[in-house]
Parts: structure tokens; sequence; C-alpha cells
């Protein structure tokens, strides 16, 4: 994984090497930008298939997550049969075929050709309890039926990761169906090498105190803490201007990048954020 | 990958590498332990079936050289379901497999500081670590059931409050009134559709399907709408000294709202909180009643609201609270505690959930304003402030503001 960009530990390998071994799906839950949308897309990249994402939101219901009739073409195909002497049933076998309907995301990842796609359901949290129930289902038998064409099985049963940001409980019966995996913040070690793979040409020690920043940042209270995704974002952009190290004035310039909500702008006061840049300043000048 | 992984689980990742492990694994004994360690999760609340160490101890051969971390995380992965049991797996891990000799290593390694006992002293937490020990390894297990089970004293089960019994009769007429509010309280369109003739969009699926009666031709279009759904509610109710007079009227009250509304969840606090949904779903409100005195040992106590509310947030928002949810507190607003407290939690509250209604009994009172520090703190997080009797006599217009 670490050729591919990400920066695993041995709870993330061992989840997907019981992915890969029971094809159980793996629930991921954690704050936002710890990159468990990252896993997902990783995996597909190693395994060299197809990522296909169905991203999860209150509402969504079959027709966007499983199948859809393309209803234009029918209609053409069915003008185009008015002449024709066929009978109402006949004409119901030719519209309702496979090449009127359009995949969605679970049924293109039960039916992908070749090999086992990766199956990404995004936050799934969101979408409510209707539509987890049939989650359920999907997930146990990998088949769906369409009253129209019968009962489509997995040729390859995909593996299925799902994402969750616990926004609300998830049901005791779609944990039971997954293994756990909980990704917190990263440790300091860990935070500094994804940053060292992610951006190769940046300064060591802009390296060393950005990281040292965020995780103190992380320990004051804040509404919205920052994650690995701000962390990158905030290097890259110090990188734009060419900032070799913290002082005060690069940092108030891109406080936008780590804090998201106003509250917290407001809350991060002058007086913490000197506080934070001495102790991160320190640290550098003491080994 | 990480670097320092790759013997032991890197082989996920080339299928062909698998080899038959080991002479080290000890037939015979792992199965009976996995199921015992299995037993003994399922006691502490995990959803740890049969089925889970059947999969650890069909996966186990397939690892290359089974080491303590692996053997921990395969079994993390599969029989934790969710964050806050992280803690208690780790320790009640560490405690079972720790002197059985399975493996070369011991569990010791796998924990720089064992998790129980994290900031005791070097000299305490050996001493604690032989008694877990001698305890909790697979082959005394059972005594630690018996001294697990015998740790609930009954200390906690306190006199049983006695209430005035309630009649039917009393009982009927509250529910006829909270019926009338219930239809216009807390439904909201929600992100569903039906087919209804008031609707804007499409629906072509069923359009079509109609239309091939007339052999192709598109009569009509058959439309949908948003389907209603209703709200969940969530009440908490403070059961303070201050509330005694308001008690008896507000239980019934909630009583009527369970009985009328599937979707509903109580707590009640005062120095302390607990959730009382299970008391409120027996047959009859007297019953309820009896189990709720049972469960409840802080009654007619003091009031720390903030406190209460800060349990609430730490232990049961993350389940009960969503963006459909209507959190309705019924208190006077009386607290012994600083009122920052409360402010803070109910700003916590107020971002997971669609309304915060305060009912206090006490605003009904002809000059009343909202004085106390407390209440006054809340204020501004609150959406919609009265009385309980002005909720059930009002209009339609003071049902309809919630909804």
């Amino acid at each position: 994984m670490h050729e591919n960009g990400y920066v695993s530990d041995q709870a993330i390998a061992t989840s997907i090497f019981l992915l890969m071994e029971l094809k159980k799906p793996i629930l991921i839950e954690g704050h936002a930008g710890v990159g468990k949308t990252e896993v997902a897309k990783v995996l597909a990249k190693i395994l060299g298939t197809e990522l296909i994402r169905l991203q999860c939101y209150e509402g969504l219901d079959v027709s966007t997550a499983l199948y859809e009739w393309n209803y234009q073409k029918q209609i053409l195909r069915m003008r185009l049969e008015d002449g024709s002497s066929h009978s109402v049933e006949e004409k119901e076998e030719v519209i309702f075929g496979p090449q009127f309907l359009l995949k969605r995301p679970l049924l293109s990842a039960i039916t992908n050709p070749d090999r086992s796609a990766v199956l990404l359901i995004d936050e799934v949290d969101r979408a409510d309890e209707e539509f987890e129930a049939f989650l359920l289902e999907v997930l146990s038998d990998f088949q769906v039926s369409i009253p129209e064409l019968g009962t489509i099985k997995a040729t390859h049963v995909p593996y299925v990761i799902l994402t969750s940001n616990r926004t609300r409980e998830l049901s005791d019966a779609l944990r039971r169906r997954c293994q756990y995996l909980w990704i917190d913040y990263p440790s300091f070690d860990k935070e500094l090498s994804i940053l060292e793979l992610r951006l190769p040409g940046i300064n060591p020690k802009l390296a060393r105190q950005i990281t040292a920043f965020m995780q103190r940042v992380r320990t004051k209270s804040l509404l919205k803490k920052p994650g690995v995704a701000e962390t990158l974002d905030w290097a890259a952009s110090l990188l734009l201007l060419h900032r070799d190290w913290l002082d005060r004035e690069s940092v108030e310039a891109t406080l936008g990048c780590i804090f998201k909500d106003i509250h917290d702008l407001q809350r991060i006061s002058k007086n913490q954020l000197n506080e934070v840049l001495a102790e991160v300043e320190a640290i550098q000048n003491g080994p | 990958m990480d670097p320092s992984f790759p013997e032991t689980l890197g082989g996920a990742f080339q299928p062909s590498g698998y080899r038959k492990v080991s002479a080290r694994q000890p037939e015979g004994e792992l199965p009976q332990n996995m199921l015992r360690f299995c037993a003994l999760l399922r006691k502490r609340g995990f959803m740890a079936s049969t089925a889970e160490a059947m999969e650890a101890l069909g996966v186990l051969p397939r690892i290359d050289v089974v080491d303590w971390r692996a053997f921990y995380f395969v079994l993390r992965s599969l029989f934790v379901s969710r964050r806050e049991e992280l803690n208690g797996f780790d320790a009640l891990f560490h405690s079972f497999w720790t002197g059985w000799g399975g493996f070369e290593q011991s569990a010791h390694q796998l924990f720089e500081t064992p998790p129980e006992r994290i900031g005791s002293g070097t000299s305490q937490s050996h001493l604690a670590e032989k008694e877990g020990t001698a305890d909790l390894a697979p082959e005394e297990h059972d005594t630690r059931e018996e001294t697990s089970i015998a740790l609930y004293s009954p200390e906690e089960i306190l006199a049983g409050r006695l209430f005035s019994r309630i009649e039917q009769g009393e009982l009927k007429d509250m529910e006829q009134r909270i019926k009338r509010l219930s239809r216009t309280l807390a439904t909201k369109p929600g992100r569903r559709a039906r087919v209804g003739r008031r609707g804007h969009t499409v629906d072509l699926r069923r359009s079509l399907r109609h239309s091939l009666g007339f052999g192709g031709d598109i009569v009509t279009l058959v439309r949908r709408q948003r389907r209603l759904r209703r709200l969940k509610l969530v009440l908490l109710l403070d059961v303070s000294r201050s509330m005694d007079i308001y008690s008896q009227f507000l239980l019934k009250l909630i009583y009527s709202l369970h009985n009328l509304r599937g979707k509903t969840e109580s707590f009640v606090f005062g120095t302390d909180l607990t959730c009382v949904t299970d008391c409120f779903r027996s047959a009859d409100i007297n019953t309820a009643l009896a189990n709720l005195s049972r469960q409840v040992p802080f009654w007619s106590g003091g009031t720390r609201i903030g406190h209460s509310f800060r349990l609430f947030n730490q232990k049961y928002a993350h389940k009960v609270l969503t963006s459909r949810t209507v959190l309705i507190i019924l208190s006077d607003g009386l607290d012994t505690e600083r009122a920052e407290v409360v402010a803070e939690e109910l700003a916590t509250m107020k971002q997971k959930v669609a309304k915060l209604i305060w009912l206090n009994p006490l605003s009904d009172t002809p000059d009343y304003e909202p004085a106390a520090a407390s209440m006054a703190a809340a204020l501004p997080y609150i959406d919609m402030f009265t009385s309980i009797d002005r909720l059930l006599l009002g209009k339609r217009g003071a049902a309809a503001q919630i909804a």
C-alpha cells in the first residue's frame, strides 16, 4: 500500500486480509478526513480492479442505487414497434430486456465481468433505515431480483467497504455482517510519514513543524477537528507560498485550510495560536 | 504496507504466498478457548457469535507466521463492532489470553501499557496483573464469571417510590388530547416519495407501465410526492424535588406519548441520568411507574442539569439524536451548578437535532421570567419555550410550530 501513497498500519492490513479471505465487508468508522475513503481507492488500485462508488444520502432509493429502466429508449422502441403486429405481451418482453436496463452502482458491482470489483458504500450513515435494510439483503446474498427480468446473481462477489461518519447509529444487523475498523487521528510518526509520502518535495523541517502543529491543534476543543486531509491541504498551500518554516504570518494567512468553521476560527484566539507556535518552535530548536 | 509487518499479513496481496502453518498451532485447545472467549465477550454485551469464532479459526492457519499482534488484530476486526467497544475488548483480550501457552510470545508484548491499568503504579499494576491472570486464564474462566455476577450488588436498588395510582379514566382524557396533538406534532416531508396527485415530479417508471395498457401511448402521467414522515421524539424529564408536583402529570404524558408514537426515547435526570424507555413499554401505566421507581435511585433529589446533559451527550447522544429528532426537555431550569455547562451541552445537542423544545411548568405562572441562571443561559439554543398546558390545550398553531 505504501507504493500507492497510503501509510497503513497493522489494523488496516488485518482488515484487508480478512476482506480478501472471508469476503466479509469492512465497516470503517472515524473522524472526517482520516482516510476512510482512501482505503477503498488504494485497494482497487492494488488489485487492479474497478472501484465502484455509491455515495449515500437521505432518501437514496433502489432506482438510484441498484437499477433503473431507460425510459426514453423504451418509449422510442414502443413507437418503432407501433406498426408491427406484436401483442402487448410481446412488446413488454422486448422493452424490458437487458438492453434497456441502466445499471446503478450496486448492480454493476455484482455483475462486474472478469473479477471482483471493489464496492465503496460511502457515508452509509447518511442513508435512512429503509435503505440500510435493503443493503443488508444485497450484502448477505449478493443477488438482486428485478421483477421484469428475474433474479440476478453475483458473477464475482465484490470486496465491499462501507464508511460511516457516525452521524447516526447503524443497526446491529448491519454491524454483524461486517468487520469493524476504527481509524483514529494518526500519531505524530504516522502523520509525518503520510506527509512525506504524499508531498515528496517538502522541506523536512517544515514537515515536522506542520505535523507537530496539527497534533497540538487537535488537543484543543474544536467543533471540527482538522483531519489528515486538512494537513495535506495546508502543507500543499504552504509549499505553494514557498515557505520553508512556520511563522505567525504564514499560519494566519492560511488558517482557512485548517479550520473549516467560523466558530473555530474565532475560538482559536491569537494567544492560543502563539502558544502552539511557540511549542512547535521549541521542539525544533531543542534537539 | 507497514514495513514492520510484511511477513505476517503482507501475504494478503500475494494469494500464492500462503503456507499451511505451523506446528505451533495447538490443535484442540485453541477452538475451545476461542469459543470460551466468544462466550465471555457475549456476556459483556459484544455481538460475538459462534459464526465469528469459526471465521477467526478458519483464517488463522492461513497467516504465515502467527504472532500475538496478528492474532489480536484478527480477533479485534471480527469481534468488535463499534468504537465504544475497543477499550473493553483490549482489556478482555489481554486478561483472557495472558498465561495461555499457545504462543511463544506473551500477550504482554502486545500492549506497552496494559490498557486497564494505565496510570497505576508499577508495583501495584504488577500485582493487579497477577490477580487478573489467575482469574482470567482460559482454564479458570468459570470462576471469574461467578465473581462478576456477584459484583452487581443490590445497593443500587433503592426503596421504591410510591406513586398514587392512576385511574384509567384520567389516562383516556390525556390520550385524547395527545392524539389530537400528535397529528400535527412533528411530521415533516421526508426524502422518500410515494405516488400522489399533488406531486411535482413525474414517476416515469409507473407512467410507462400504465401506458402499456393503451398500447404504449402515455395517456396519464403518474406523479410522485414526498411522503410525510414522523420525527422521532426524545424526552428528557427532570425528576428533582422541585419538579415533584408535576411528576405525576408528566409521567402520564410521557407514557401516553410512548403508547401513541412508536419512535420515542425517554430519559430522566436529577443528579444523574438514566434511560427509561424500557420502563414505558409495559402494558399498563402503573406497572411502568413501578418499574421506573425501582430503576431510578435519584428521584426527588437535587438537580445538576449541566452534569446530566453532559452525561447524555457522552453516552446516548450519538445513538438517539438524528437530524429527524425533536428533543423535548421537561424541566423547571432550577439548577445548582454553573450555567455555562448547560449552555455548552445544549449547543452540542442543538447541532444534532431538528428541533429543541424546552417545556417549563413554571412558565404558566402569570409573571414568570426565565431568570434562573441555567434557564437564561439555555434560551439562545431553544427553538420553542413554552409550558405543557399551552402545548396541549392550545390551538393547532402551537403544535404546528414544532413541525
